[in-house]
């Protein structure tokens, strides 16, 4: 196996790049038996190498993005190197990956959202906050394809910024449940009541398809249901009121005689908004 | 044929003993050459002509013509030349309908499921924790086809595994890290803290299964052995099970959902 630590500066960029793009004796040693990511040799050889060596590396690193600018590789193999730079923190790589976020120049290429992409989650990875102006614009610019890394970069400038911005970044369904992905890490680092008050507060300016995939993402996954919004206009959905119901009925005495939508609303509608407002 | 039938003349016998001392591995101490011999003894390498699966003839050409000048470059192009062989054994067809058990690690996985998601490592790897702890397995299967997608679940050839005797390949094993990692001879595993899970799946149409030769097996893979079926690493963890190479699936080819291998 080669030593990297041993390559010169020229030799090193070689290598990283045909590593990194799954090409030729740079890829032969990862072990695909245990499906090893193109990135992690390197990433710990220079975790641990000397100052010399991990000052060529960055260079290496830093000359490949800039390579890259005008010839962008595979997304997937993009993919890789951009996890080498936000996994090692290589943070002077962000001066070219803001030329490239803030110029659009990969936009209008074949996969140009998706690399345009692995840019701004590298940039954010990097601890590049930017500004919340920024990221609702790139949600424009994304065609709104990546709405989990637009709640993220809202996240980093605050709780009140990313979840006050849900029904503007999340436009259907289908993206409210890529925004949902990021919920578990969430709650592992905040806590659940945290985030489950966070969200049951952004359900009332939501449409009901995309409040509905969040008032039952949580349920779901063991989590329990929602709090009830603190609005005063706030009305629940009689399904949602069944379920609570027939939910705390199992809960609490073992029978199933179930609460039909057509039951429960009428019933429970009116007293339930009540003691919320 | 072995490799020595090849060896016509004093080069390429050298060549023969680079191979040999180059693939050792001393920290083996059942038989440090067991990669060399694992290439020198599968039957399915002794077709010829010799381009499929390539002969060992092949890999002596590389060398001879390569001639590289040092022990390290001629390992990286070994392990390439592997590679490049990849699912060139017998076709496995009768497998194609049969329920095929795999074993992963979360870490990798969600490298993989992340490349085209704004998340973070951290993040997709608490996202995989969650999906493979789903109680209802009818759900958690559900969960886990609309969480990741059509996205391949590797960016290699993967290995699974099938039990002739049951339809349910994990059938006769416990939830136990150890007990999946020691059958199914999974040395990359063993004495490792990489967090695993397991699922089965079905090949789609266009994905074809071959039984694994020992370019398959890679130039390092001192726990494989050229029988067709899976080696336990140590004895008292039950037999060896009928064993595939084929390109990588995704989530919406699995049979039963990812679960995790409890420590």
């Amino acid at each position: 196996m080669t030593q990297l630590d041993q390559l010169t500066f020229g030799q090193l960029r070689v290598w990283l790049s045909d590593r990194l793009q799954l090409r030729g004796r740079p890829a032969a040693t990862i072990n695909r038996r245990r499906h090893e990511p193109a990135y992690e040799l390197p990433m710990q050889t220079w975790d641990a190498g000397n100052d010399a060596f991990r000052r060529r590396f960055v260079r290496a690193v830093n000359q490949i993005l800039k390579d890259c600018t005008q010839n962008p590789w595979h997304p997937d193999h993009f993919h890789n190197l951009a996890a080498l730079i936000e996994e090692g923190r290589i943070d002077s790589a962000a001066p070219i990956l803001k030329e490239i976020a803030y110029s659009g120049r990969w936009l209008r290429r074949t996969n140009g959202r998706w690399l345009h992409m692995l840019v701004l989650r590298t940039l954010l990875g990097l601890g590049h906050k930017l500004t919340p102006k920024f990221w609702l614009d790139e949600n424009r610019r994304l065609h709104n394809e990546y709405p989990e890394l637009i709640f993220r970069g809202l996240l980093a400038h605050g709780f009140e910024q990313a979840f006050s911005r849900l029904n503007q970044i999340s436009q259907n369904a289908e993206s409210m449940r890529r925004i949902l992905n990021l919920f578990p890490s969430l709650i592992d680092k905040n806590g659940l009541d945290k985030i489950k008050q966070l969200a049951a507060d952004a359900l009332p300016s939501m449409p009901d398809n995309i409040a509905g995939e969040i008032r039952n993402w949580f349920p779901q996954w063991d989590y329990g249901p929602l709090p009830i919004p603190d609005a005063p206009d706030y009305q629940i959905p009689d399904e949602e009121i069944a379920d609570i119901i027939n939910q705390q009925a199992n809960d609490d005495r073992g029978w199933d005689d179930a609460l039909t939508p057509t039951r429960a609303g009428p019933i429970l509608e009116g007293s339930i908004v009540s003691s919320a407002a | 044929m072995p490799f020595e039938d090849f060896a016509v003349t004093p080069e390429r016998q050298t060549i023969v003993e680079d191979i040999r001392r180059t693939t050792s591995n001393p920290d083996y101490t059942l038989n440090q050459y067991q990669t060399f011999d694992n290439m020198d003894s599968d039957p399915q390498l002794d077709h010829l002509p010799a381009t499929d699966p390539a002969s060992r003839s092949s890999l002596i050409d590389l060398l001879e013509d390569e001639a590289p000048t040092d022990d390290a470059e001629r390992l990286d192009h070994i392990f390439d030349f592997c590679h490049t062989h990849n699912q060139r054994g017998e076709p496995a067809n009768d497998v194609n309908s049969t329920t095929l058990g795999h074993v992963n690690n979360i870490a990798n996985l969600a490298h993989r499921v992340r490349a085209p998601a704004g998340e973070t490592a951290e993040q997709a790897r608490a996202r995989i924790r969650q999906l493979v702890r789903i109680s209802d397995p009818v759900q958690r299967l559900a969960s886990q086809k609309q969480s990741l997608g059509s996205t391949p679940l590797s960016p290699y050839q993967m290995w699974a595994f099938y039990d002739e005797e049951n339809d349910a390949p994990f059938e006769t094993f416990t939830d136990s890290r150890e007990a999946n990692v020691v059958r199914l001879g999974l040395g990359h595993y063993d004495n490792t803290n990489h967090e695993l899970i397991r699922w089965t799946h079905r090949l789609p149409s266009n994905i074809n299964p071959f039984k694994p030769t020992a370019w398959d097996a890679d130039a390092d893979n001192v726990d494989w052995r050229p029988t067709g079926k899976t080696r336990p690493l140590r004895t008292d963890f039950g037999d060896g099970l009928s064993e595939v190479v084929h390109e990588s699936i995704s989530a919406q080819d699995f049979v039963t959902p990812a679960g995790p291998l409890e420590v």
